[in-house]
């Protein structure tokens, strides 16, 4: 079973690494972590897997105990998996579709000024996305370089918008709204 | 002294454009005091409404004394910004094309901007909409826009009238337009994507100013339809309202060659009018070398707001356009450039227009 | 300015609610065409229990308990595909009672030397004040909040300074964590519409405003 592991239990383990932990104690953590995230500020999950993160002790703890807060020094040195930071991205609609190509209208989201055309060859556009690509439709680009697993690439990655899908009610409301409008407006 | 208010009894038409596809704009003084603004166009950089940035620069009582602001067809071009200035002008009802079932028009722009409200969007409809609630919350009129109707008119003095009047859309193109509603509704599936108009500039609303002594056409986006009911055809058979020739042509369509008929030059205008464009400059460009040649044998006064740009890649931080250069990818950027063609003239006296290019506008011959 | 040496972006958004927490898995998620099927085929699933959910998409970290639901990628071509799949998800869980919504924005820069992350302390909260107690005194975590917001919305902005706990490309990271927090609905709980609204409005504004908050902190530290 996959370890669940508390960032605070990490901090107090011993010289030689690994402490036994059973399901009871999951159970049990887990439990008042869930209690104790009922407070007025929304912040993010404590809660590591083991798989995510490699950790080397940095220092002797001054107490074994493992129920004790964190003794450790400032730089708890742990790896991340992959990131991808500083892309240049863009919100893409497509304008027209040819047989080997898509151009689209591409507005880019980290200087949202002028504007830009694109043109892509549609071997670009990830195979379950090509049922979403159609002449209106709008896609995410972002360019750069990512880290992935520790290995840096570059990348250009296609991503089809996807949202809920449009149901009858959502159809019913718009129409209900536009029949309002209609009634209320000051017709010539 | 170009930014200036002009006196009761100056007219001035002057149009705004921008270079790429970020719009155009046109400002009309009818005298009096009396503005009538025509689409609208905005800085993609402030995101401001460049009509609403002239008419405070020169000093005119936005709130007051705009008395109708004009959505000639539905393109993201002569959009933006639209309810900006709508906010401002309080006293301005809102005119757009006639639909023969108004319940369904409205319907349709209720159904695409349910649709994109999720997502942040300068789409046209987004903009329409925000127009059509701004007039609604106001109970001002809303003003529906068919050919040889008179859309505004306004009596400067015992002697003197102006008027906007619609030459387009006809008849044939809102029935047209009105099948063409219906089967966009009953396509509207779950796709999340904008609606497509088809052909919007047929439906795009040419006007004819009268303003004092003086015509002038604003052609809009409409052009040549094949149809001889629709375009430039049944302005030039069937139109009512044309009582003589105009000295100044807003030339249509970013004078592209659709938008060109012999017919409007040698029957609906004067020898030489001022004649003034917009360019176009996305993935075509507008108008063509020819084009402009064909306009300079018609008049010496051809002035265009901006110069067509060439397409470049924006300017970006070196790795970024090193990764861009390196993957292939194949960008340009719909560069932006702003100009203003001002004219403006003597009500009653049959003067010539003076006309001033600020900023990036240019004569052209 | 700090975001050249802006090394990790962790983006969550995180919102308390009541939750049933078996209903969003992978499988759901494809069905609905909200992530692609083969997304939902690769998914790494580590618990599906009726208190907790938790798995991982190859761009997205996904928890949810009764009371918390957590979606947060580092990648940030993702960050408007995951804004998007929490629209998605609450409109059509459209009747989830929700209590408030955070945006967090986690970042981790490498500082290129000790004497600027030295003054990341040192600046902020300045350290002569401590040292006649201390001789050699670091500040180790400081946490500056308003509230409520000087906006229209109920909640609190929220940021927090701290050594990396991540391992970086240089020694000296420092973290920057700042929660965007709106509460939503009254004393009742909201329906999940007053929250895609928010969401999809406020976007923008958060992200520039975390960013505005790391400028600002950066030009103190670096004039």
């Amino acid at each position: 079973m996959e370890t669940i592991l508390d960032k605070s239990w990490l901090n107090a383990l011993n010289t030689n690494g690994s402490a036994k932990i059973d399901n009871d104690f999951i159970y049990n953590s887990l439990q008042s972590r869930v209690d104790k995230q009922k407070n007025i500020f929304i912040d993010n999950s404590d809660i590591i897997t083991s798989q995510e993160f490699s950790f080397n002790k940095v220092s002797e703890p001054q107490n074994q105990s493992f129920f004790l807060p964190a003794i450790s020094p400032p730089y708890l040195i742990l790896e991340s998996k992959s990131y991808f930071t500083g892309a240049q991205k863009w919100i893409g609609h497509v304008t027209t579709i040819n047989e080997h190509t898509f151009n689209a209208q591409l507005n880019d989201l980290n200087d949202p000024t002028t504007y830009e055309i694109g043109e892509f060859d549609l071997n670009e556009v990830p195979p379950e996305d090509m049922e979403l690509l159609s002449v209106g439709a709008a896609f995410y680009w972002s360019v750069g370089k990512a880290n992935m697993n520790g290995q840096v690439e570059k990348k250009s990655l296609i991503r089809f918008q996807r949202m809920k899908p449009w149901s009858a009610t959502d159809y019913d409301d718009a129409l209900d709204k536009a029949d309002t409008l209609f009634k209320e407006l000051n017709w010539d | 002294m170009p930014f200036n208010l002009p006196k009761s009894n100056i007219t001035e038409i002057t149009l705004i454009g921008t270079g790429g596809g970020y719009g155009e704009s046109i400002v009309i003084h009818l005298g009096n005091n009396e503005w009538v603004i025509v689409d609208s166009c905005q800085n993609p950089n402030t995101k401001e409404s460049l009509p609403l940035l002239y008419l405070n620069k020169i000093g005119v009582n936005v709130e007051k004394d705009v008395k109708l602001v004009i959505c000639t067809h539905w393109h993201d071009d002569h959009l933006l910004g639209l309810s900006q200035l709508l906010q401002v002008a309080k006293n301005a009802n809102f005119c757009f094309t006639e639909a023969t079932d108004r319940k369904k028009f409205l319907q349709l722009v209720g159904l695409d901007y349910a649709k994109l409200s999720r997502e942040p969007s300068n789409s046209s409809t987004t903009e329409f909409s925000k127009c059509l609630e701004i007039i609604n919350e106001r109970h001002n009129r809303i003003v529906l826009a068919i050919e040889n109707k008179t859309l505004f008119g306004a009596d400067i003095s015992p002697n003197i009238r102006s008027e906007v009047i619609a030459l387009s859309p006809s008849d044939q193109t809102i029935l047209n337009f009105n099948a063409e509603i219906s089967s966009l509704i009953t396509e509207f599936g779950e796709s999340r994507k904008k609606i497509i108009i088809r052909t919007p500039n047929e439906k795009s609303i040419a006007i004819f100013l009268k303003l004092g002594v003086h015509r002038a056409i604003l052609g809009s986006d409409l052009e040549v339809s094949s149809d001889p009911n629709e375009g430039w055809t049944n302005v030039l058979d069937n139109s009512i309202v044309i009582d003589r020739k105009s000295s100044l042509f807003k030339i249509s369509h970013h004078g592209s060659e659709n938008g060109y008929h012999l017919r409007i030059w040698n029957e609906l205008l004067e020898d030489n009018p001022v004649s003034k464009l917009t360019p176009w400059n996305k993935n075509n460009r507008l108008p063509t070398a020819e084009m402009l040649q064909l306009y300079s044998n018609h008049t010496d006064k051809l002035y265009m707001t901006a110069p067509i740009v060439s397409l470049k890649p924006k300017k970006r931080d070196k790795s970024i356009e090193k990764i861009i250069t390196s993957l292939n990818c194949k960008i340009h950027e719909v560069k932006y450039a702003q100009g203003i063609i001002q004219c403006r003239n003597d009500l009653q006296a049959n003067t010539e227009w003076v006309v001033e290019t600020l900023e990036g506008a240019l004569k052209v011959n | 300015m700090l975001k050249n040496y802006l090394q990790i972006y962790n983006l969550s958004i995180v919102i308390i609610g009541d939750f049933n927490p078996v209903i969003i898995q992978p499988f759901w998620l494809a069905h609905k065409k909200l992530i692609r099927e083969q997304e939902a085929q690769t998914a790494n699933v580590e618990i599906i229990h009726q208190e907790v959910v938790r798995y991982s998409l190859d761009w997205l970290n996904v928890e949810i308990t009764k009371d918390k639901f957590t979606l947060s990628s580092k990648q940030e071509p993702f960050f408007e595909p995951l804004k998007d799949l929490v629209i998605s998800i609450f409109s059509i869980l459209s009747e989830t009672p929700l209590r408030a919504i955070g945006l967090n924005h986690l970042k981790y820069f490498s500082i290129p030397d000790k004497t600027r992350h030295y003054q990341f302390g040192n600046v902020l909260a300045p350290l002569s004040n401590f040292k006649d107690s201390f001789e050699d005194p670091r500040l180790l975590n400081l946490e500056i909040i308003e509230q409520p917001r000087k906006d229209i919305f109920n909640g609190s902005i929220r940021t927090r300074i701290y050594p990396s706990d991540l391992k970086l490309q240089l020694p000296f990271g420092v973290a920057i964590d700042v929660n965007d927090h709106y509460d939503i609905g009254s004393e009742k709980n909201s329906s999940a519409n007053e929250m895609v609204n928010l969401l999809t409005n406020q976007w923008d504004f958060s992200l520039k405003k975390s960013e505005e908050i790391v400028e600002n902190i950066w030009s103190k530290i670096n004039p």
